[in-house]
């Protein structure tokens, strides 16, 4: 298919636009998301620096409300009861799983626990690490966090040397079991983003504090990423995470905040959505400008274009209508007087070729009449000659001698002979003068009659004629007879010294591409030198000498000028003694 | 009484000799007159200046040369086929050429011979139309000779 400049142009015009849209776009998306992400992350660490503070503020504070009854001035001078009450007070607050009270030999002074407060079974603690360190390092102790095997609630032990200020040693040591659940409530009462949830995780991986209480009570494990940034969060999902290591007198947890992806990165989104938007309409936009603009270009050249179709096709009086400054102004303008010069041009070739053409026609008309009344007013001498050459005889009857009545009778001949060369001259001349009037023509009728005429030269002939199937033509008919009386007169005249004469008369195959038809007439006779065949067709041209056969050398020539033009074309082929075909093409007659 | 009754309208003496020899074949020559032009046939038919006083008959036939000067053979045809009185007289045109045809019969020709090259086709010819115009046709009855 063609294409059009409309096309191309339109194609350029949108992908000029798009192509730097696009970019943008994607630069800009690029850009907003990463930007995103760090906030996102920046987001995350906010909060997981934050619930560090609060996490190393809680147990600092725990710590110093212990420590506050061991460095109690009286707390040695209290009696059991006193002091049991004190640790009541304390586990009330319901942040302590137990509190136990133990002497410098590790025994169990006081236990009481939350759910039952007072417990009369003490044991000996004096090999268990929240004895053994504190008392040993005189530092408060710090378990790792393990598991209530009822409650599944994580927790972990803190160990506090109590000193006899008096003497400076360690008197006892006080042990509070710390409920980590406390944790949960801080991280609660946070105020996270949509799809952003905070947890901690152990040294061990264990998910210890979580908003949701069920997360921490299954026993989840959580693998900490290398590095924050997006990764696969609690839930397997892509997130946005961020990892704060805090460690409190060797306790360590991870403080992990994370953000749904989807979530964390929603203003990037909204900004991809945003620039799609924008590029989408900055395209309908630039489509229709590009549509306008391009037929604005398009629309005169196509003006152009059509305009020289039509004066392609042949009609001059186009001309192109524009008047723009432009070089499509200049164009047309150029094409314009192009066409103007073509159509003068024209018209005088055409004056000119009718005025010679008129020319020829007077000058062939006069040439012909004057053919014509040549060989008319050389009749009527040569008339008298044999006229009188033949009185002559008939009055010298007895009173001449041989040779003079052998060259009266040469005179006689001779004026015969002069007589149809007349004929035949008056004839060609006509052939050229006369209306041509083309019909249908059944060649089979004309044949027939012509050799109508033959039939005296045929008398003593033993002629066999082999006629084949002849297509009808398109032809003036009286002229056509002229073409096949020549031809065939003189394939019977040319036959005259065969014993077994035979004359073929027929078309060649029809060749479906040609309009026209090939018709021949060949002969058995003396046929011709084919050195000679061009002098064939000319006027007074003779290859055979007249004692031999008479003839005044005018037929084929009439042959050709009748063929010629109907549109034909003439032709011969032959061998001395092996006979001669003559072709000629005429118009095949139309369908009926 | 010698009745002259062949009218020859012919310009070339020649022409008259031969057409002459031809018709003395059958012994009619003694019944031509001769006009040496259209002008002087017209005269002759019309009994105007040198015939003013002839006293013969209307010609049976006339015989007509078409090339001739001052009046042609065409014109004298036409003024005599256009004559109430003189246009049953039979009028064949001797020609050399078959170019004026048409005319002449348009004008009401009794007949046209092309004039052969040989003579004995030229005598044949004269020879057919004596026979029949001159010795076989009956022209309608008491109008020429009056």
């Amino acid at each position: 298919m063609r294409k059009s400049i409309r096309i191309r142009l339109n194609v350029a015009f949108i992908g000029l636009a798009i192509g730097p849209l696009l970019l943008v776009g994607v630069i800009l998306a690029w850009q907003g998301f990463a930007t995103q992400e760090q906030q996102a992350l920046k987001l995350q660490r906010e909060v997981t620096r934050r619930v560090a503070t609060e996490v190393t503020a809680f147990f600092e504070e725990l710590e110093n409300e212990l420590r506050f009854i061991g460095k109690a001035q009286q707390w040695p001078e209290l009696n059991q009861n006193e002091q049991y009450k004190a640790l009541r007070l304390l586990i009330s607050q319901d942040v302590f799983e137990s509190l136990t009270l133990l002497d410098s030999q590790g025994q169990e002074q006081i236990h009481i626990s939350r759910l039952s407060l007072l417990s009369t079974e003490l044991r000996s603690r004096a090999e268990a690490d929240e004895f053994v360190i504190p008392y040993t390092s005189g530092q408060v102790y710090y378990s790792p966090i393990y598991f209530d095997e009822v409650s599944s609630e994580p927790l972990t032990t803190i160990a506090i040397p109590l000193l006899d200020l008096r003497t400076g040693l360690i008197d006892g040591i006080l042990v509070a079991e710390v409920r980590i659940k406390r944790i949960w409530d801080l991280i609660a009462s946070l105020e996270v983003s949509e799809g952003q949830s905070v947890y901690i995780v152990d040294a061990q991986g264990r998910v210890v504090a979580h908003r949701n209480p069920s997360v921490v009570l299954r026993g989840t494990h959580f693998d900490l990423p290398e590095q924050d940034g997006i990764q696969l969060g609690l839930n397997g999902t892509r997130v946005v995470l961020a990892v704060e290591r805090a460690h409190f007198r060797g306790q360590e947890f991870n403080i992990v905040a994370e953000q749904a992806v989807s979530e964390a990165l929603a203003p990037a989104i909204n900004t991809v959505v945003i620039t799609v938007s924008l590029v989408i309409v900055a395209l309908i936009i630039a489509s229709a400008l590009g549509f306008l603009a391009v037929r604005q270009i398009v629309q005169p050249v196509q003006a152009m274009a059509a305009t020289a179709q039509a004066v392609s096709a042949g009609d001059l009086s186009q001309r192109v209508e524009i008047t723009s400054q432009d070089e499509l102004g200049i164009l047309a303008d150029t094409f314009n007087s192009m066409t103007i010069q073509l159509q003068t041009f024209i018209s005088s070739l055409e004056r000119q070729v009718a005025e010679r053409t008129a020319q020829l026609e007077a000058s062939n008309k006069e040439l012909e009449a004057f053919a014509y009344s040549v060989s008319h007013d050389l009749r009527a001498p040569l008339r008298h000659i044999a006229g009188f050459a033949d009185l002559l005889l008939k009055h010298s009857e007895g009173q001449l001698d041989a040779t003079s009545l052998h060259h009266l009778g040469a005179i006689v001949q001779s004026t015969e002979q002069m007589g149809r060369l007349i004929d035949d001259l008056l004839i060609l001349s006509r052939v050229g003068r006369a209306e041509m009037q083309t019909r249908r023509v059944a060649l089979d009728e004309i044949i027939h009659k012509v050799r109508g005429e033959l039939a005296p030269e045929e008398e003593g002939r033993h002629i066999t004629w082999e006629i084949g199937p002849l297509p009808p033509v398109e032809a003036d008919p009286i002229l056509l007879r002229q073409v096949w009386a020549n031809l065939l007169s003189n394939a019977v005249k040319f036959t005259a010294q065969q014993e077994k004469a035979r004359i073929e008369i027929g078309a060649l195959p029809i060749d479906t591409e040609s309009s026209h038809v090939t018709l021949f007439v060949r002969d058995n006779g003396v046929g011709f030198d084919p050195q000679y065949t061009h002098k064939l067709f000319g006027v007074f041209q003779r290859l055979h000498r007249e004692e031999e056969f008479e003839g005044t050398g005018v037929g084929l020539a009439t042959v050709r000028r009748i063929v010629e033009r109907h549109g034909g074309r003439v032709w011969a082929k032959g061998e001395p003694d092996h006979g001669a075909t003559f072709y000629f093409t005429l118009r095949q007659a139309s369908e009926e | 009484m010698e009745t002259k009754d062949i009218l020859l309208v012919e310009d070339d003496i020649r022409d008259v000799e031969l057409t002459l020899a031809a018709l003395e074949e059958y012994n009619l020559a003694n019944r031509v007159v001769v006009a040496r032009d259209g002008a002087e046939a017209l005269d002759y038919l019309y009994r105007r200046g040198a015939y003013a006083d002839r006293t013969a008959n209307h010609p049976v036939i006339v015989l007509l040369d078409l090339h001739m000067p001052k009046i042609d053979g065409l014109e004298v045809l036409r003024q005599v086929k256009r004559d109430p009185v003189l246009k049953i007289i039979p009028i064949v045109v001797l020609t050399s050429s078959d170019q004026d045809i048409v005319e002449s019969y348009d004008l009401g020709v009794n007949a046209y011979v092309v004039k052969p090259v040989a003579f004995d086709g030229f005598v044949e010819a004269v020879k057919q139309l004596s026979l029949f115009w001159i010795l076989t046709n009956e022209p309608p009855p008491n109008t020429i000779r009056s």
